[in-house]
């Protein structure tokens, strides 16, 4: 990677920052007289993505961003009051924007369409105002079009302080026509010039309708008075009825053009639904293929590890001094060796733990990394369908691997959109039932066992289990003759191709959602499940591990083999007393554990161990539990509980299945690691009856 | 210019098999791997290379030709490029012969015969250089295999010869219950 690479890679980095600093500060800001502190804020922002734009050459960029910050200016000044619509153009353009920085680092084209609806939108909003300003307020007046005349005359240094003259130029050639004459008058002899003064001065005349004089004033905002001379002639009186017509002008594009600029996106978005889904999709991929990206590490973090390791290395040393003794014969009439070497290798197991888990902590993030997008989409969704909506967050310090939260944000929009649009009721409807008018969604993070709970809570309507059933039975997922219990008929709703939403909207309900939620959450190693009260609302609960990559396993043998259970599912080992075994239809083995009975399942026949024990008296039964489901598998004997470190088999082969994955003993030897979850799936499937724990 | 490559020559049964050096990481003495559930016998199972799972595949079986394991079987560990990314693979032969040299232009298409070793898998025929064949040239056996060399596509023959065909061919079934 070039050195140019990596600015530009820094510089998407940071622009993505700001973005997200401008879409939280736009959220937050109420409509109404401006907050000069957020405005600023958002401003800030804009201007350091303008400007980096502009040093790598990105014009578009620059010149959409430039349309944004004189409307944040203009806010900013006081000038403009922040109306709803002004923050929807804005939030427009953070999408516009961070799609176009999205393409760039892909060095794809930019969607100069949408762009260009956006800004228009924006300068509609623009020239309205100065419009209005124009009619109420001539202390200020804005002159429009004609020919300005600028002076610009640089001080010696103006090159040392980093300004580039040209960058200048080009920067006014994107507000209108700009003719450009050099004065050489000070050109020194050729002996006594010095390569990195600036001798010449310019007079700039630049022409064009969105010509004003903060436009220019902006662009010389660096030098003016602190590098150069800047002085700005407005066009002459004579032209001034050209100025005046001006304004008249745009106003009246504003009424033809406006509404259609504010219906654009919603004709967009209803008629090519499917458009959507596909580059949506792509967005998907792209994630994962943007996934290998840098990461941010508190510095804190790093200094702990560097501790750790300066510790690591002390007690080497200590220990290698141990290992001289004994090589001298020391050990022999040394009685305290023995105990210091103890000492010693208990400083060092510690100290590895440490690092350990300090390591794997740089990977974490906390999952206000995936709650920050949420307020957009209540905003967005909530608009949309005119519901009204309160987001609360919590817990959003809880820190998860950093993978694991990237692949996390799809399916929490997914349930958070899902509870807006199906939960939440209508303002009306909620009146009538004696609800406040405004719903509640709630996501809150938190530890829990082993795990990191999110749990998403609407105060809306609940799920309709009996509606479920209906579209169920409808759309053949069940018969009509199941035995499903009402939890077990809620829990449809993650079955595949299944939507109750009447009307197939473009926020959800095209029936592809919760199936795909459910998978990417399996996929991390987690769960998802939904608890519901009908009209009192829904609690989704995600369940992941802490981190990916390291997992308490308890290990256990099956003939020669050694495999791993994850700890996390077992509930408990016990003895097998053979009167409690019952057969069903011959092959499938049950077990009498206290009052219910659960299946077992001989784990030397599912992996084809052949010299495994196989009289159920001789070896142990480990109950585990998934999704409510209990099982018993059978193995020879249990060896002891380690954290075992997960290598992943597809990596280098092929995803296997019942196996999560392998690790490394401290023999060497690779050992796999059992899914218990797709254990006791595979085993329902296979041995075809349908076990419910009772 | 000849367009040369080295290639490293290995035996399984009686036949000369050669794979491109710059895929090979290294070779390494058989050992015993920890097997797989649900996978073709010719995947022997699993070791631990420096810290990353590594599985092994027996060749030899893949053809469905003899395997046994004596004191000269090895084991290639190559990486791969699949559709899915680079993959380190160890695949296990009889015997590993030589570096060799060959010129990419005049190999020899594969005879499109259907084989255990799909025509596919492999990039092209060789005859071994001269000297080898001098050498060999005394011998009594008939040199009509001798001196071939069949080169073999290891990211064709990996991915889709074998990784692939597990998955479509889905896992063999153990036992339920």
């Amino acid at each position: 990677m070039d050195m140019m690479e990596t600015f530009r890679q820094t510089y998407l980095e940071e622009s993505f920052e700001g973005l997200d600093v401008m879409e939280n500060g736009l959220l937050n800001l109420p409509p109404g007289i401006p907050d000069n502190e957020k405005i600023n804020e958002i401003f800030r922002a804009a201007h350091s993505i303008k400007g980096g734009s502009g040093t790598f050459g990105f014009t578009e960029i620059a010149g959409f961003t430039h349309v944004l910050e004189t409307l944040l200016d203009e806010m900013r000044d006081g000038r403009r009051e922040v109306t709803q619509d002004s923050i929807d153009a804005m939030l427009a353009a953070v999408d516009v924007l961070r799609d176009m920085l999205e393409r760039l680092q892909e060095h794809q084209p930019i969607d100069e369409q949408r762009a260009g609806e956006v800004q228009a939108w924006m300068e509609n909003i623009l020239g309205a105002s100065s419009e209005a300003a124009g009619q109420d307020a001539s202390a200020e007046p804005e002159a429009v079009g004609g020919t300005w005349k600028i002076d610009m005359i640089p001080e010696a240094e103006l090159l040392q302080t980093g300004n580039e003259p040209i960058r200048i130029f080009r920067e006014l050639e994107t507000l209108g026509d700009l003719k450009v004459t050099a004065n050489t008058e000070k050109l020194p002899e050729i002996h006594a010039f010095n390569p990195e003064h600036v001798y010449l001065s310019w007079t700039l005349e630049l022409e064009g309708e969105e010509v004003n004089e903060e436009a220019i004033r902006e662009v010389f905002e660096w030098i003016d008075g602190d590098g150069a001379e800047i002085h700005i002639h407005p066009p002459q009186k004579s032209e001034t009825p050209v100025a005046e017509a001006a304004p008249a002008q745009p106003s009246a594009d504003v009424s033809e053009t406006a509404p259609a600029v504010a219906e654009q996106p919603k004709q967009e978005t209803a008629a090519a639904p499917a458009q959507k889904t596909s580059a949506k999709a792509k967005a998907v991929a792209d994630k994962g293929h943007k996934a290998e990206g840098s990461i941010r590490v508190d510095l804190s973090k790093i200094d702990q590890l560097v501790n750790l390791v300066g510790e690591l290395v002390i007690t080497q040393s200590m220990l290698s001094q141990f290992g001289e003794q004994a090589e001298d014969g020391e050990s022999n009439t040394n009685t305290d060796w023995v105990d210091k070497l103890k000492e010693g290798l208990t400083h060092l197991e510690r100290h590895t733990r440490e690092l350990q888990e300090s390591v794997m902590n740089i990977r974490m993030l906390p999952v206000s990394f995936a709650f920050n997008r949420m307020p957009r989409i209540v905003h967005d969704v909530s608009q949309k369908l005119g519901k009204k909506i309160d987001l609360v967050m919590e817990g959003e310090g809880t820190e998860l691997d950093k993978t694991m939260l990237e692949q996390l944000t799809d399916p929490l929009v997914h349930i958070v959109r899902n509870s807006i649009d199906h939960g939440v009721e209508m303002p009306a409807i909620r009146a009538e039932k004696g609800k406040p008018e405004t719903g509640t969604v709630k996501m809150a993070a938190f530890h829990q066992g082993g795990n990191i709970l999110i749990q998403i809570t609407d105060d809306g309507a609940g799920i309709d289990h009996e509606r479920i059933e209906q579209k169920a039975i409808e759309k053949g997922v069940i018969d009509a003759e199941h035995h499903l219990t009402r939890d077990e008929i809620i829990d449809l709703i993650f079955h595949p191709g299944f939507s109750t939403a009447e009307q197939i909207s473009d926020i959800s309900g095209r029936g592809v959602g919760m199936d795909v939620v459910r998978r990417n959450i399996k996929g991390l190693g987690g769960s998802v499940d939904v608890k519901t009260e009908k009209g009192v609302g829904s609690v989704f609960t995600i369940r992941l591990p802490l981190t990916l990559a390291i997992l308490d396993g308890q290990l256990c043998t099956v003939g020669s083999q050694t495999y791993v259970f994850p700890l996390v599912s077992i509930i408990e080992s016990i003895q097998v007393d053979k009167s409690l075994v019952k057969g069903i239809a011959g092959e499938t083995e049950l077990y009498k554990l206290r009052d219910a009975y659960i299946p077992v399942i001989r784990l030397h026949k599912k992996l084809g161990v052949h010299d495994a024990q196989e009289d159920l008296e001789k070896g142990l039964l480990v109950v585990v539990e998934d999704g409510g489901q209990r099982a018993g598998i059978f193995v020879d004997d249990l060896l002891g509980q380690q954290q075992v470190v997960i290598k992943s088999l597809e990596s280098n082969f092929m995803k296997i299945d019942g196996i999560a994955g392998a690790t490394i003993l401290g023999d060497g030897t690779v050992s796999l690691i059992l899914d218990v979850t797709e254990t006791l799936s595979n085993h329902n499937k296979g041995s075809g009856a349908q076990l419910s724990a009772a | 210019m000849a367009n040369n490559k080295e290639f490293l020559t290995f035996k399984i049964g009686r036949e000369q098999f050669a794979v491109d050096i710059l895929r090979v990481q290294e070779i390494r003495g058989w050992e015993k791997p920890n097997p797989l559930p649900s996978v073709p016998p010719f995947v022997k199972g699993v070791v631990d290379l420096r810290g990353s799972v590594v599985p092994i595949v027996d060749l030899r079986e893949r053809f469905k030709l003899q395997a046994s394991y004596d004191a000269t079987t090895v084991v290639i560990v190559v990486h791969v490029l699949t559709s899915q990314g680079e993959r380190v693979v160890g695949i296990v032969v009889d015997e590993v012969s030589d570096v060799q040299s060959f010129d990419m232009d005049s190999l020899q298409p594969a005879p499109d015969i259907s084989t255990e070793i799909s025509s596919q898998f492999i990039l092209g025929l060789a005859t071994v250089g001269e000297t080898q064949r001098t050498a060999e040239g005394d011998d009594n056996r008939k040199a009509s295999t001798n001196n071939m060399v069949i080169l073999v596509d290891l990211d064709r023959l990996i991915s889709e010869g074998i990784i692939d065909e597990i998955s479509q061919n889905g896992h063999m079934p153990l036992g339920n219950g």
